[in-house]
């Protein structure tokens, strides 16, 4: 079944590079959406299904860290798996956002495998 | 923390940045250049320490970098492409120089900004503790980091 993936950033040059790089897993990717904050992705995530969100920390208005809180606060929204895409690699921040309810962390520069094999892990997508 | 050597840390965060993220390299290092056609984005971190971090360079190289981010011909680049690969190059500097200044606490990052031009003028309060230019393939990259005595 084809995937619906949203991408979460305040860059639309980085949601365009994630987008091309989501391209290169064995995904079969039905809809790619995109939104520039966590309040664009929470209007976003009540109007259509998606199966997995990638999102960034740093962004004004509703930063991910309130995104992560507010999916866990929904009963469905809690059910999508969320990657977080940041260039905070401090150990302190991914503990938090993992037990605020992510379930992978991707840290900003990586390589194009780095965040296909997490998505690929948090899908259960077998590799070819 | 003892001495920072922020030189080491501007260098490699800005080969790590290029190398992953934008399949180039720097070629070496170069002179500040003064040339007036040039992209400069600059963010501010806000942590222990605090400071600000930008990055200029020439717009043919920002063209570069922005075709070989995005995977795409620098002809078929919109008019505002360059511009935020310039500030996504300066956020992605910041956070992998930041991560190293402070590797156990989290810091918050603002959202980059370009800048209008001349952009090396000098900030009187709070000089550089590193700048730094690299030469890569059709231009100059110049990194300036400034980091806030402590209150
Ligand atoms: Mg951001």
């Amino acid at each position: 079944m084809a995937l619906n993936i949203l991408i979460v950033d305040d860059s639309p040059v980085m949601r365009a590079f994630i987008r091309k790089t989501v391209g290169l897993t064995g995904l079969d990717v039905g809809e790619y959406c995109e939104a520039q904050d966590g309040e664009h992705a929470l209007k976003l995530l009540r109007e259509r299904w998606m199966d997995l969100v990638l999102t960034d920390i740093n962004m004004p208005n509703m930063n991910g860290e309130e995104l992560v809180r507010q999916l866990e606060s929904d009963e469905l929204l809690r059910t999508i798996p969320v990657i977080v895409v940041s260039t905070d690699s401090s150990e302190s921040r991914v503990q938090q956002m993992l037990a605020l309810g992510a379930k992978g962390y991707v840290t900003k520069p990586f390589l194009p495998e780095a965040l296909r094999d997490e998505v690929e892990k948090i899908l259960g997508v077998p590799h070819e | 923390m003892s001495e920072t050597n922020y030189d080491e840390l501007v260098s490699g965060a800005v080969e790590a940045v290029l190398e992953t993220m934008f399949f180039s390299s720097p070629l070496g290092p170069a002179e500040v250049e003064s040339s007036a056609s040039v992209m400069q984005a600059r963010l501010a971190f806000h942590g222990r320490p605090s400071g600000t971090l930008s990055v200029c360079l020439s717009e043919p190289s920002a063209r570069l970098l922005a075709a070989g981010f995005l995977g795409e011909d620098v002809e078929s680049l919109t008019d505002s492409q360059p511009g935020e690969v310039v500030c996504e190059l300066a956020n992605m500097l910041c956070g992998a120089l930041v991560s190293k200044l402070e590797s156990n606490k989290s810091f918050e990052l603002t959202s980059p900004e370009l800048l209008p031009q001349n952009p090396l003028a000098t900030d009187p309060e709070t000089p550089p503790v590193a700048r730094q230019s690299y030469e890569l393939e059709n231009g100059i990259l110049t990194v300036t980091l400034r980091v806030k005595a402590d209150a």
